[in-house]
């Protein structure tokens, strides 16, 4: 199937456009990579996510409506996050009053799941190297919302797209860690439940400790936010990437790739 | 009922518990101990999620038309020589039970484990007419004899440690106060509840499934507490949520696979009992309670109700394990306890809801697929309105606002990150900054990604 | 209206249902039904015992207990609040091969108490009585004709005290099925 010259919309969640930019430019380079066409709306805001998950429609309408106007016309939609495109796709109906909501849904993807199911695992080119052991931070709305991955708790095929892509970058060690465990952000809950949702992430960041991992990446930057600011509390030397960054060759520790990388 | 009591807060119960992080570590590994034993044992059968497909559409077609089967159950187990009561909340439940107990007149009661009796504040009520009750499953007679209540539904006493049981058994049990193996205050306790069934003028239990066709019912237990109870004295009180009922015997092939499995990872209960007939010369009466269920049945939250009480969602709740069961305030802890909790009385229970990641385990392992994490975030749209979260509201509220307006939040976020780091430390952490108490705050970044992708056109 | 008229009414609809679709569930085959018997059993703490000869000699030879025997192939008088049952020996109907539980229904021959009175169980059974699954188990059973009677699964357990598994809860500390036939 060629899907090159396909129009992508990206979707850039609202704290990674400000706090890690690097995450979207990476999701933006691998998608140019691989032939598309990308685009990010400028008009875009927040999916709607925290006052959904609080409960607050109102709130969210007029935010599901602006994602449904903006994204309708792609080919595809694409985002560094589970979590958005999870909001987005299973948690808009009765919400937006876009008529054309169910037509976009079936396009919206998180970059690994796009990556996997659109481009396929066997044209995927990434150009870079990347001799590290990774912690890979398996978030909750990936592996059982947007099912990216088999969690424990089925009794299915074990399958992991993530790890299917992140492979696919040379030299990479790919280490899971015990349990596939929330981390404890859980957006407002972080702040809603702090002490559980603190010890919640720090139980994971030891579960990679105790893998001999000094790298995590996952697919949301927010689980990855919540934890990097525990670590950094604790003086724990961790640090917290998101996959994009790896496949676009844009972290340390990244070979052979200053010729590839666009300079700003 | 609402008001009665003051709103509960859930976070606040959380930080007393994890306070004390070797302690809330312990009852974190304790549980998920318990969901790995389910995970094997739930690998183990190849056809599981076929077996939690038919489970739930069993629930569901049952709950359609829990009228016909309950009353298709009474006219059978008349016809059995049971007698069947019907109690529409707590009070005539525990009322009738008095009622039968006097009629006997029982004074001396054992009890199996049933959520309902604790629900519906049973035991207190009883003693309160000098009745004797003597819960007698290992884990309740553990909290009954502290003074306390369960804090799991299978795993009454998980909250506390063997030092613990060994101080309570040694006031009551007289056990030496410095011995706390657990194979020796078990069998301390078995000698004591020996004495407490051979004395028995009653027994009460609950049910795990009722039958409506056969007019029978099933208690599952692994201590045998409820056949030893109820095998002695004459008089046997069964009592079941009208929830519990299941339309034949036939349905019990999937149900007790999935049970144990789901509860401890066992294959199946040690006990797996059927009661269709009352003993030769003694009397058998089951009561049916409502308190509340049949106002959910016509909620969203009727799903709630196909709930088999086996804890697994309790067991794999990354909160429930580092909050403990007590931190929900409700007779059922963790997911579904949060879901029943919330519909029963949000106004109280209002932080259950928000008492969760959203990270949908729970559905995962649920046995009978009940959706309880869209359960809790459907309960939120009520939970948010309740008063004590106006302030909540309000900020959020700010937030979409400005959301609604991106060029005005990214003229906000763009001042954020020029002065965020220009601002002495005390004053970015200071006491309102909830997140930065365990925290860092994320480190901005110079630019922007829109900035960065204008400039890259 | 009384309690039961306000909760049917509550409930509303009280058509007769359509039946449930039959379920495909496909369950678990063993190759060989007794060993997947036997390792469920064991998994439950209990035993099995390969077994021509079943006589209470026989038997009580693989116990070590106090108290006195009772048999309840033969007749067995009234032994309610019965403190002193070492060894008690019962015929089991099946046995299920996936979790190693027994279908024990005692009729009138023995009062029911005997079960969880007794400090060791015997359970006799015979191999060719041994079924796949629970779904197998419950449709051999006819409940018009049981007034009580149970799945057991190994010995009476508990695991309440910091999860620490104790054999012997209030039924019997020692539980063993010997099977008969042959292997």
């Amino acid at each position: 199937m060629d899907e090159t010259g396909k129009k992508v919309g990206l979707f850039v969640p609202c704290y990674v456009n400000d706090f890690y930019p690097d995450a979207a430019l990476s999701t933006l380079e691998v998608l140019e990579a691989h032939g598309f066409d990308v685009e990010y709306p400028e008009n875009q805001s927040c999916c709607g996510q925290p006052f959904l998950n609080n409960g607050m429609i109102d709130e969210a309408r007029p935010l599901a409506d602006r994602f449904v106007g903006l994204f309708a016309d792609y080919d595809y939609v694409v985002a560094p996050s589970s979590s958005c495109i999870g909001a987005a796709k299973f948690r808009y109906d009765g919400v937006t009053t876009d008529a054309r909501y169910p037509l976009l849904r079936p396009k919206l993807y998180e970059l690994c799941e796009f990556l996997h199911d659109v481009v396929g695992v066997g044209n995927l080119r990434f150009d870079c190297s990347f001799p590290r052991r990774v912690g890979l931070h398996n978030s909750c709305h990936a592996i059982r919302e947007l099912g990216l991955a088999a969690p424990s708790e089925l009794n299915i095929s074990h399958y992991s797209k993530i790890k299917a892509v992140l492979a696919k970058v040379e030299g990479i060690e790919i280490v899971e860690p015990s349990r596939d465990e929330c981390c404890g952000f859980g957006g407002t809950f972080s702040v809603q439940e702090a002490d559980v949702s603190a010890m919640m992430g720090r139980d994971r960041i030891a579960d990679h400790i105790a893998n001999g991992v000094d790298i995590m990446a996952g697919v949301d930057m927010s689980c990855l936010m919540h934890m990097e600011g525990l670590a950094k509390r604790d003086g724990t030397k961790m640090q917290f990437v998101h996959v994009a960054q790896i496949l676009a060759g844009r972290v340390e520790g990244n070979s052979e790739i200053e010729d590839q990388r666009e300079e700003f | 009922m609402s008001g009665r009591f003051p709103p509960m807060d859930h976070a606040k119960n959380a930080a007393e518990f994890t306070a004390d992080s070797e302690r809330a570590h312990w009852h974190d590994r304790a549980l998920w101990f318990v969901r790995q034993k389910r995970d094997r044992a739930a690998k183990s059968v190849p056809e599981w999620e076929s077996l939690r497909e038919a489970a739930e559409t069993i629930k569901m077609h049952t709950m359609e038309h829990l009228g016909f089967y309950l009353e298709r159950f009474e006219s059978q187990a008349r016809r059995n020589g049971i007698e069947v009561l019907w109690a529409a909340d707590a009070e005539e439940f525990r009322h009738i039970v008095a009622e039968i107990l006097r009629e006997h007149g029982a004074e001396k009661v054992v009890k199996s484990k049933s959520m309902l009796t604790e629900e519906c504040g049973l035991n207190p009520h009883l003693e309160s007419l000098g009745i004797e009750v003597t819960d007698t499953d290992l884990g309740e007679r553990i909290v009954q004899l502290a003074g306390d209540h369960p804090s799991h539904i299978v795993l009454p006493a998980i909250h506390m440690k063997k030092e613990d049981v060994a101080d309570i058994f040694s006031k009551y049990l007289h056990t030496d106060p410095d011995n706390a193996d657990p194979f020796y205050l078990t069998r301390a306790a078995r000698d004591h509840l020996r004495e407490k069934f051979l004395d028995a003028d009653a027994a009460i239990t609950g049910i795990n499934f009722a039958l409506a066709e056969e007019g029978g019912f099933v208690v599952c237990t692994n201590e045998g507490n409820a056949d030893l109870g109820t095998a002695l004295p004459n008089l046997h009180i069964a009592c079941m949520g009208l929830e519990k009922i299941i339309p034949s015997a036939q349905d019990l092939g999937i149900f007790t696979r999935l049970l144990a499995r789901s509860a401890t990872g066992q294959a199946i209960t040690t006990y797996t009992s059927h009661f269709l007939k009352p003993k030769p010369g003694g009397r058998l009466y089951v009561i049916i309670v409502d308190n509340g269920r049949s106002r959910l049945l016509n909620t969203r939250h009727n799903k709630a109700l196909s709930c088999i009480r086996c804890g697994a969602c309790m067991n794999t709740c990354p909160v429930y394990r580092r909050s403990g069961g007590h931190s929900y305030g409700y007779v059922i802890p963790g997911p579904i306890g949060s879901v029943l909790a919330g519909a029963r009385e949000i106004e109280r229970f209002a932080s259950l809801p928000f008492a969760c990641s959203l990270c949908a385990s729970c559905d995962n392992v649920c046995p009978v697929r009940i959706d309880l994490h869209a359960q809790l975030y459907r309960e939120r749209r009520a939970a948010i309105n309740v008063p004590s979260y106006g302030e909540k509201r309000r900020l959020l509220h700010l937030a979409a606002w400005v959301m609604q307006r991106p060029k005005l939040y990214g003229v906000l976020m763009k001042t954020v990150r020029f002065v965020l780091p220009l601002l002495p430390r005390a004053l970015v952490y200071n006491r309102f900054n909830v997140w930065g108490r365990e925290r860092e705050v994320p480190e901005p970044a110079k630019r922007s990604f829109s900035e960065i992708y204008r400039e890259r056109r | 209206m009384n309690a039961k008229e306000r909760i049917l009414h509550a409930l509303g609809r009280r058509d007769v249902p359509k039946e449930l679709p039959a379920f495909d569930i496909g369950p678990m085959r063993f190759s060989d039904v007794g060993a997947a018997f036997s390792e469920a059993l064991e998994a439950a703490g209990g035993e099995t015992v390969e077994s021509r000869e079943t006589s209470a000699e026989t038997i009580a030879g693989h116990f070590v207990f106090e108290g006195r025997i009772v048999d309840t192939r033969e007749s067995v008088t009234s032994t309610t609040n019965d403190r002193n049952i070492g060894l008690l020996i019962v015929e089991a109907e099946f046995g299920v091969a996936e979790n190693g539980a027994v279908w024990i229904d005692p009729k009138e021959r023995y009062p029911r108490e005997v079960l969880t009175l007794a400090e060791n169980l015997a359970v006799v059974l015979k191999r060719e009585a041994i079924v796949p699954t629970m779904h197998e188990a419950y449709e051999r059973i006819d409940f018009a004709e049981i007034s009580y009677a149970l799945f057991m699964a190994g010995p009476s357990k508990t695991a309440d005290i910091e999860q620490a598994l104790v054999i012997g809860a209030h039924g019997a500390i020692g539980m063993k099925v010997f099977l008969e036939g042959e292997g």
